[in-house]
């Protein structure tokens, strides 16, 4: 499997949350943290999924909270 | 006897005088305020007052009929209540209880339909039906689910959206809002996205919900349109259900729609199930407004769609 890029997912994470500058944040800081709330985090992995073609189930949807640990779970 | 004509022709509301201002629970929940007001929308969430039942909300709903809309309900011959959360647990259906509540008539026909968020779409198809088959000239559908009986008020993922209210509409032969066609879903596999856990108290999976709505609502809200030969354009609301400001504004972007075509209205309500439509609906002006699109979703999970249109329209102005 291919992990998205970084640019793809601070693309995605634009898209869904403008206010924050998500080009600033580094690959292993919390998303939660930089400022993606619960509403965000969800429409964020919606078009995850849509964009990667792959399922990310509950238990690993609240695991993940940095672009690093969302290439790993992906690229598995 | 039932027309073609049938359709709503007044609408009752009642929100209890109690509630939770969420504004207020900030620190509770670990919540900022903008979250509160730009996200979730609910700045406060009504709750049953004390001593009060579901039947009590319904009863409230149906005298604001009488009081505000000049309604003889003893002119009613059927009561449908739709309410997943019942007096007594459901036994009897809390219709009887209404019924005796408001002293009708003991020939009026009483029961109720399990449904949530879908319920009040569901509950016109079914009255309408029920009237036109047994020649009934004017029926009531009752919409009071307080999810609050149910709810842990510690629970984020509830309690700062879930809140209590009812709506009594007045289906008859003299509509301002004709009922057109219907159309339906059910995705049974995220039944328990929103259900009781095993403690009887209300759980709900906040992504399942929103990932269902963002991906459901709008493609049944297109095919919906194509069966009625209408375009959003066409429309002059849409009325969805108010499971949050978000849920609202990510469908309304779906179907690029301006906020005054899909408007938010539960601002100081919360989430009143299946009564965020007629809470809605009963703002809507049918001199005002010609084509009026519903569309109901949640638990279930569940989805109906219908469009109104205006008997007494003057011509739409948005």
């Amino acid at each position: 499997m291919t992990a998205p890029s970084l640019d793809t997912l601070r693309g995605l994470l634009s898209s869904v949350s403008p206010t924050t500058d998500w080009s600033s944040v580094g690959p292993d800081t919390s998303l939660e943290e930089a400022g993606l709330d619960s509403l965000d985090k969800a429409t964020f992995v919606m078009k995850l999924e849509e964009e990667t073609g792959r399922e990310i189930p509950d238990d690993a949807y609240e695991r993940l909270d940095t672009m690093a640990e969302i290439q790993t779970y992906l690229a598995t | 006897m039932t027309g073609p004509e049938t359709g709503i022709e007044a609408i009752g509301l009642h929100i209890p005088a109690s509630g939770r201002d969420v504004l207020d629970r900030l620190g509770e929940f670990d919540l900022d305020a903008a979250f509160v007001r730009d996200k979730t929308g609910f700045v406060r969430t009504a709750r049953l007052d004390e001593g009060q039942d579901t039947s009590d909300l319904a009863v409230a709903a149906c005298r604001d009929l009488e009081t505000r809309h000049g309604v003889d309900l003893n002119g009613v011959d059927c009561l449908v209540v739709v309410t997943q959360t019942p007096d007594r647990g459901g036994i009897p259906h809390t219709s009887a209880i209404v019924q005796h509540k408001l002293g009708l008539a003991s020939h009026v026909a009483c029961f109720d339909i399990g449904l949530a968020c879908s319920g009040y779409v569901y509950g016109l198809s079914v009255i309408r039906a029920f009237m036109a088959a047994n020649g009934i000239q004017r029926g009531l559908l009752v919409t009071a689910d307080p999810y609050s009986k149910v709810m842990d008020e510690g629970d984020r993922n509830t309690a700062i959206l879930f809140g209590d209210g009812a709506a009594a509409t007045l289906i008859g032969p003299d509509p301002v809002w004709r009922i057109g066609q219907m159309s339906f879903g059910t995705k049974g596999s995220g039944n328990r996205a929103i259900t009781l856990d095993e403690t009887g108290m209300l759980s709900m999976n906040g992504r399942a919900v929103f990932t269902f709505c963002a991906s459901a609502v709008p493609p049944a809200i297109r095919a919906h349109l194509d069966k009625t030969g209408l375009t959003l354009p066409d429309l002059d609301r849409v009325l969805l259900h108010q499971g949050s400001r978000y849920i609202v504004d990510a469908i309304r972007t779906a179907l690029d729609l301006p906020p005054q075509v899909v408007p938010f209205g539960a601002a100081e309500t919360g989430n009143t199930v299946s009564s965020s439509l007629p809470l809605l609906l009963a703002e809507c002006d049918p001199a005002r407004l010609g084509h009026v699109l519903l569309c109901g979703f949640g638990a279930g999970m569940s989805w109906g769609t219908t469009l109104l249109t205006s008997t007494v329209a003057k011509g739409p102005t948005r």
